[in-house]
């Protein structure tokens, strides 16, 4: 099933070059995340990023029209000090940000 | 346990990207369960009906995948929001340079050329991307009385929303001269518009051009409220209805964008009042380095359904952006939660 509403999730060139990095590049290249949590084995960093207001709002003639404001999480999910997956999750989940997930690992893109 | 439980049968082999990434876009597609954070009821209420999806949206529920994991999985609490990242406000302050204008009006009442302008827009979400505010405060000088003292002054206030693909707006503009008394224009209007993106409903778009998209919305509105707000560049006529049109083709990365707009005017007291009496139409190319852009664009005025003036100006304009969120203040700011070993 699918639903016309949400954007949808797909794979990206900045995710997809993460996986393998090590815990210690990502926090330098992609900074500090917003959280970080650890169960098991599993470690979760979890990062946001919100669209710059430039993108969205645009003035127009004598005034201006704003459109959403929208940003995206990226989950890190690493293990054994290795990244092994980056999850993308759009906020809100109808408007595609992916953009806003792959800037904040495009430090981190050699 | 509780990472162990769901996500062992994904990262058994670390080195099986292509199950694993699929694991992942089901999850964020539909089978949200597999993250706990969002039940199968929603997900299942999703694609049942529009309506059922938006209630699910405003009044999301996590309980029932609480009830199943014990406690939310680490690192998606709240992954429907923005929490603490929520913007709690944000603008730009602008400031252009009609570097040509032979045309373009410096008060309302078409005296004077515009030689400068300068900007203040301020939002902030009452409620998510459903209830926004807005306001712009916009000012002119007159390039033929010395370019720096201001002329005119348009202030703008504004709620704005989004649901779906649809933006509506309630808008009041109130243009006043500064320098000298003169014409006031006002108006209120409501205005709803569609949208597309590329990137999100074209098929095949972001395989092709994984760094480019083209954004497109286009309306109409109705000036249900005008004091002088004019129908033509001349200042004749009385606005009624408003047909709009943007587009921003991003040719890099949102850090390159062409774009143009169209707003087309009605007169109320013409004939037939949804005929189009004036065109003002922007086009324009900016460039974007964080929170700064830098645009060069023109606009044209005119009349459509008669001769009479036109107003035309090529501006240069930089934007410094602002944006305080939640958590710079310390406003929804979860306390770190324990480590689970």
């Amino acid at each position: 099933m699918s639903c016309s509403h949400l954007a949808q999730v797909r794979e990206y060139p900045n995710q997809q070059q993460m996986i393998g990095q090590s815990k210690s590049k990502i926090l330098s290249c992609a900074g500090k995340p917003m959280e970080e949590r650890a169960e098991d084995k599993w470690t979760f960093l979890r990062y946001y990023r919100e669209a710059p207001i430039l993108e969205e709002s645009r003035p127009v003639g004598k005034s201006s029209f704003a459109t959403i404001r929208h940003g995206c999480w990226a989950t890190v999910i690493l293990a054994d000090d290795r990244i092994v997956d980056v999850h993308y999750r759009f906020v809100p989940p109808t408007f595609d940000a992916s953009n806003d997930c792959e800037e904040i690992f495009e430090p981190c893109i050699p | 346990m509780i990472a162990k439980k769901f996500l062992s049968p994904v990262f058994r082999n670390v080195h099986q990207r292509p199950r694993s990434v699929a694991f992942l876009r089901k999850a964020e597609i539909g089978n949200r369960p597999a993250f706990g954070t969002m039940s199968l009821t929603r997900s299942w209420a999703l694609c049942i009906s529009h309506v059922l999806f938006l209630s699910f949206i405003i009044w999301p529920s996590d309980a029932p995948a609480l009830e199943k994991y014990g406690r939310p999985l680490p690192s998606l609490e709240d992954a429907s929001g923005r929490g603490a990242e929520e913007s709690l406000f944000a603008g730009y302050l602008l400031t252009g340079v009609f570097a040509s204008n032979p045309s373009f009006a410096a008060r309302p009442d078409n005296t004077g050329l515009v030689g400068l302008r300068h900007m203040l827009h301020l939002e902030t979400d009452l409620y998510k991307q459903y209830l926004t505010f807005y306001t712009d405060q916009n000012f002119f000088s007159d390039r033929t009385n010395g370019w720096i003292e201001l002329s005119e002054w348009d202030g703008t206030y504004a709620l704005t929303g989004v649901l779906g693909h649809f933006n509506w707006r309630l808008q009041y503009e109130r243009d006043v001269p500064i320098d000298r008394k003169g014409i006031t224009q006002e108006y209120g209007d409501g205005l709803v518009t569609a949208k597309f993106q590329a990137v999100q409903d074209l098929p095949g778009w972001h395989r092709r051009f994984p760094n480019q998209n083209l954004s497109v919305y286009a309306g109409a509105g109705w000036l249900f409220h005008n004091n002088n707000y004019f129908a033509r560049p001349d200042n004749t006529g009385r606005a009624l209805f408003r047909y709009v049109a943007h587009a921003d083709l991003d040719l890099y990365k949102n850090k390159i964008v062409l774009y143009g707009d169209v707003n087309v005017f009605t007169d109320r007291q013409a004939a037939n009042a949804v005929n189009p009496t004036e065109l003002d139409w922007i086009i324009g190319l900016a460039a974007r380095w964080q929170n700064v852009e830098l645009a060069v664009y023109h606009e044209q005025d005119q009349p459509l359904d008669r001769e009479g003036l036109v107003q035309k100006y090529l501006a240069v304009q930089l934007r410094f952006s602002f944006d305080i969120s939640k958590r710079q203040l310390g406003i929804g700011v979860r306390k770190p939660a324990a480590t689970v070993q």
